[in-house]
């Protein structure tokens, strides 16, 4: 039968920490042992040593410090021998002791415990691996920087690969795989050596620009062009680059090959970067070649980019 | 507290004292120094470092639908850890701590792994660049965000140490390198530095480099022009300026071995036998590539201040 006020909070049993005095010597923890508990040093002076020869000191405790928080609330190991250097006072906190006493905290505050202790774990974890996202994008990038005219090896390309950005081998493995099936790169075999060669740089450069728009969640705008806006492009592709006109001129020049193209379509040839001023009169524009063979290229080129191949 | 949709808690930056407790709702928290989002549904806090330790906000969080907040302040942790026995204090001021030292440590780790790969397409793309033309900044973090994602303002971190080190130079929008050939050294002797985990072979004893130093001033003081890059030394000119370089000491065949067997430095006459090397009076002329050596000296003098700079940070 439950009797008295049920609306009055329960009173939790708080165990106190356990307070010892130890010799020199003595040991306060060993890595074998089943408990876990944190040990705060409340005079004398304690040391951790590692358990294999030749038993190091990696610290040394003083008054005020304690060890064993990480051990006890995210069961992360505590891998080295802790004894007392001097004669010393120390305070156990056990994990019934520890419980008791979470039990009694506002609940934002055990969670707050648990957010610091999640972040700092995550943190740690995120320090060893790698902070890519894209790891396709990445090995892309990594590549067009290769020259096209040189087959490397391709053991001494992973290895360089991931020292780079901490990718696992396999994962660039397969990554290759991917830039290997998009005709991005070519695989030869000499003296039963696998060398790898990038077939085109630009290419690389332009797979880059369309997985970074995707990742954005832009469309790619080689990709978004009209059909008059290709025409365009294949015919500023033939043309003399070292012209200059100004404005109203090229609109005319344009018109006369596409009578129905808009004079808003200069501001759209600006935007694409087809066009740039000249350098000493901003009223001269010139065709901007490289700009236009990029389009073009990535245009050919579509199904090797979008992988539909 | 309630927050409406589209309402700000509190702006990067910002030093807040309170931790808040999603209740109801969903916030989204955006860094613009990393691009990192954050969704904060029920039960997730926001602004721990806030409270515990009085450090700036480190994004921007915003109500992303009608949200309720339980605000915690100072002085309710105050109040519950006076609650709790003086132990218990310890342990939340070590969690702080190490929490602190984790993302201390994390961006730092990220800065020094990000620099091989600044290191890559900056000596790809300052190859390219015209002569005494620099690379556009957004071009240099386009290429390394893409290869490494690295952060905006680790980026310019990194760009701002190798520019203490004489390695480049920021011109507006523009980086300038100023010698590409060094960054490519640099580049790999940190590989191989990382993979054989041994002093890579570029960097020379202080020797070489004193002996070098005396090589160097014995050219510039040469009024003979280089031909295609090539130097030629007379031995009695470069005795002379070793002396002063290696402070008194004198320069022999066998100080110069290291240096003949890398090629950096060639002598007149053919060294057959290490065991009977010929006097250094008995070498008319030593002869080499001038950049090469200028190249590696740079390298020598950059790279144990790399090291530091990584680790204490930039000014």
């Amino acid at each position: 039968m439950i009797t008295g006020d049920s609306r009055q909070p329960v009173r939790q049993q708080v165990i106190p920490p356990t307070h010892q005095s130890v010799k020199a010597g003595f040991v306060v923890y060993s890595p074998g042992s089943e408990e876990r508990n944190i040990v705060i040093l409340e005079d004398g002076e304690l040391v951790a040593r590692e358990t294999t020869p030749p038993y190091s000191t990696v610290f040394t405790m003083r008054p005020g410090d304690l060890v064993g928080v990480a051990a006890l609330l995210e069961r992360e190991p505590f891998k080295y021998e802790l004894s007392a250097a001097k004669d010393s006072k120390i305070t156990l906190v056990t994990e019934d002791c520890m419980e008791s006493e979470l039990k009694r905290l506002p609940l934002w505050l055990l969670a707050l415990i648990r957010s610091i202790s999640a972040k700092t774990h995550q943190l740690k974890r995120s320090a060893v691996e790698t902070r890519v996202q894209n790891t396709l994008l990445s090995l892309a990038e990594y590549l067009s920087h290769k020259s096209e005219k040189t087959d490397f090896n391709l053991a001494e390309l992973i290895r360089e690969f991931s020292f780079l950005t901490k990718i696992p081998t396999i994962t660039v493995e397969e990554d290759l795989k991917s830039l290997l099936r998009r005709h991005l790169i070519k695989l030869s075999e000499k003296n039963k050596r696998i060398f790898c060669r990038a077939i085109d740089s630009e290419l690389l450069r332009i797979f880059t620009d369309y997985l970074r728009c995707n990742d954005n969640g832009e469309s790619f705008v080689p990709y978004k062009l009209t059909l008059e806006l290709k025409q365009i492009l294949v015919y500023l592709s033939t043309e003399d680059e070292t012209i200059s006109k100004n404005g109203p001129e090229w609109i005319q020049f344009i018109k006369q090959k596409f009578p129905n193209a808009a004079v808003t379509q200069w501001i759209n040839l600006l935007k694409l970067e087809w066009f740039s001023a000249e350098k000493n009169n901003s009223d001269l524009f010139h065709i901007n070649k490289s700009k236009v063979l990029y389009f073009l290229k990535a245009l050919r080129y579509e199904t090797n980019i979008r992988g539909v191949l | 507290m309630t927050l409406e949709e589209g309402q700000v808690l509190f702006f990067e930056g910002d030093f807040g004292k309170n931790l808040y407790v999603v209740r109801n709702g969903e916030l989204c928290g955006t860094n613009t120094r990393n691009g990192d989002t954050n969704v904060y549904g029920p039960g997730a806090l926001i602004g721990e470092l806030s409270l515990l330790k009085n450090e700036p906000c480190s994004e921007t969080v915003t109500a992303t639908e009608d949200s309720e907040l339980q605000e915690i302040t100072s002085e309710n942790l105050e109040s519950a850890l006076e609650k709790s026995p003086a132990w218990f204090k310890s342990i939340m001021q070590f969690l702080t701590g190490r929490l602190a030292i984790a993302q201390s440590n994390k961006h730092k780790s990220d800065k020094i792994k990000a620099l091989p790969s600044l290191l890559y397409i900056l000596g790809s793309l300052s190859a390219k660049a015209d002569k005494d033309g620099g690379v556009p900044f957004s071009e240099i973090f386009d290429s390394v965000h893409n290869l490494f994602n690295i952060a905006r303002d680790d980026l310019k971190e990194l760009l701002q140490l190798l520019e203490e080190l004489d390695i480049l130079k920021m011109q507006g929008a523009d980086v300038l390198v100023k010698n590409p050939s060094v960054v490519h050294l640099l580049y790999e002797s940190i590989c191989f530095r990382a993979r054989y985990k041994k002093t890579p072979p570029q960097i020379l004893s202080m020797t070489d480099q004193m002996v070098l130093s005396a090589v160097i001033k014995t050219v510039q003081q040469n009024t003979e022009p280089l031909k295609n890059g090539m130097f030629s030394v007379a031995t009695p000119d470069l005795l002379k300026n070793s002396r002063k370089a290696m402070h008194g000491a004198t320069l022999t065949t066998r100080t110069l071995l290291s240096l003949i067997d890398r090629k950096l430095l060639n002598a007149s006459v053919s060294i057959d036998s290490k065991e009977k090397l010929p006097e250094i009076s008995e070498i008319p002329f030593f002869f080499g590539d001038f950049d090469s050596i200028l190249d590696l000296m740079e390298l020598n003098r950059i790279y144990p201040l790399l090291d530091k700079g990584l680790v204490e940070g930039t000014k």
